[in-house]
């Protein structure tokens, strides 16, 4: 076993994992929500108490399940932590390095921020106008890619996000049009916080704790909520009036299930979320997982089969539900071109005598992933990510071909990858 | 303890064995990357091992002896930068 990375390679194709783990936190999230609507309709009529319970809740289900997963396993040593399978990187419950602290504090005060909204709207709106647009947040997201150098999105990128995002806008369609105020304040304090903690939180992931050793989704999970619960708490508190407490003190009992059943769905679903951006691009990751969006209605249809009334209303509009096929047709296609577009390849260099260090410039190249310089027959391998083959031609490997020294370049297309 | 010294390796294949090779590699517990590719090579693996010793070890106890293998090239590296 390697303990730079703590684990031998994967048994499945990196592009397997990374699809399985952000549509896996979209359908994760489908229950999560789910359990939620339920709640909201059969039991509480107050989201804002709901969503102080269930937030608290929450904190004591993770941290649980988080002394659960810490319990070492196995003969062979060392012996690896129940958590292990979830994410390779976790080790066992631990306070996280000040850098990635911070982050988290940043990223979960923010999403503190988010949820307040999400539940303040869910207190004046319908909740299912909410989501879809929450989905917004990936316009957003696109920018942030846009402006992080290493990451440009490509055209097919940007075409599939566009279809995902009209799409969830489209399945999300309600009689009588948009609510301008709703939509606003989706648009403004809520997309532009969860924004930034998608930012944070990749930034946390992708952050080396020892060479090789990255931080652990577990543990990201259990500290933003922390943090959200402290800042969320701060802003609704002043808003809980005597009432808001009997409600509370009244059906916690009747919730609590509701309550765990949301909260392990809520758990898996951000340490799949998380463990996907560790591997790709913002707006990938949030266009795949809003699959979310398609599922529920397949959910809110068998669920009000056996629950009637507590997922919600149905429409029975027929050009309305033309409208939500459209919809689904979009976002399925968006995420498949997307999963069909994705080259790797490695790059072997030598170069002239007396070239001086080239590893730099290689590695300025936009698309290199990693870029090693090597002792032996070759000088330098690069390990590139592009969405096709001629950009990886035009854009990478012409760049490669100017840089003054190199003598000869092999590409090698990769088929399949295991890590 | 963390393990300093990572290599490449890469593999030219007998036609037709590719799935059996990846299968004996993935066995090896120091590799942490596996490409299947098109191109001069046909398997680019990544290494890490603590000293050459286990290099060596590694290459020629455990690798040179997966039939199928035609030939594999050694690649220490010297210095990595990546995202």
């Amino acid at each position: 076993m390697s303990s730079v990375s703590q684990r031998p390679v994967g048994r499945r194709s990196i592009v397997t994992v990374f699809y399985f783990l952000a549509i896996g936190s979209g359908v994760m999230r489908t229950f999560s929500v789910a359990f939620d609507i339920v709640a909201l309709n059969l039991i509480i009529a107050d989201p804002l108490a709901f969503g102080f319970m269930s937030q608290w809740m929450s904190l004591l289900v993770t941290i649980s399940l988080l002394l659960v997963l810490s319990i070492p396993r196995g003969k062979r040593s060392p012996r690896r932590a129940l958590g292990y399978n979830l994410d390779p990187d976790f080790g066992r419950v631990r306070v996280l390095p000040k850098r990635p602290s911070i982050y988290l504090l940043i990223a979960g005060s923010l999403a503190g921020v988010s949820t307040f909204f999400y539940y303040y709207l869910a207190s004046i709106a319908d909740a299912s106008v909410v989501l879809p647009y929450g989905q917004l947040v990936i316009v957003y997201l696109l920018l942030g890619d846009l402006l992080a150098e290493k990451d440009t999105p490509t055209i097919i990128e940007v075409q599939s996000i566009i279809s995902v995002l009209i799409g969830v806008l489209l399945i999300g369609v309600m009689p009588g049009g948009f609510d301008v105020p709703t939509l606003l304040i989706v648009l403004i304090p809520m997309n532009i916080s969860s924004a930034f903690f998608t930012y944070y939180q990749r930034k946390t992931k992708r952050y080396e704790i020892e060479p090789g050793l990255r931080v652990d989704s577990l543990n990201m999970r259990l500290w933003s909520l922390l943090f959200l619960n402290l800042s969320f708490s701060a802003i609704s508190i002043p808003l809980m009036g005597p009432a808001t407490w009997t409600t509370i003190a009244a059906t916690f009992s009747a919730l609590v299930w509701l309550m765990v059943g949301s909260s392990v769905a809520t758990f898996l679903s951000l340490v799949m979320y998380v463990r996907a951006l560790g591997r790709g691009s913002m707006s990938v990751v949030n266009s795949l997982s809003a699959v979310s969006v398609v599922l529920g209605i397949p959910v809110t249809l068998l669920g009000n089969i056996v629950l009637p009334g507590a997922f919600g209303s149905i429409t029975a509009d027929i050009f309305l539900w033309t409208l939500k096929i459209f919809g689904i047709g979009l976002v399925i296609i968006g995420i498949l071109s997307l999963q069909a577009a994705d080259v790797r390849s490695l790059v072997i260099i030598k170069v002239k005598p007396q070239t001086k260090d080239i590893l730099p410039a290689l590695f300025d190249i936009k698309g290199v992933e990693k870029a090693s310089a090597l002792a032996g027959k070759y000088d330098y391998l690069l390990s590139i990510k592009s969405r096709s083959l001629s950009k990886t031609r035009t854009g990478i490997l012409n760049r490669i071909q100017t840089i003054p020294g190199v003598e000869s370049v092999e590409t090698m297309i990769v088929l399949k990858d295991y890590r | 303890m963390i393990k300093k010294i990572q290599a490449y390796i890469l593999m030219e294949l007998e036609l037709g064995r590719t799935d059996e090779v990846v299968k004996q590699l993935g066995a090896i517990e120091e590799a942490t990357r596996i490409a299947v590719t098109t191109g001069v090579y046909d398997i680019v693996m990544l290494l890490e091992v603590n000293d050459l010793e286990e290099l060596y070890d590694i290459t020629v106890h455990r690798i040179h002896s997966i039939p199928g293998i035609r030939d594999t090239s050694t690649a220490v590296i010297e210095k990595m930068i990546s995202t």
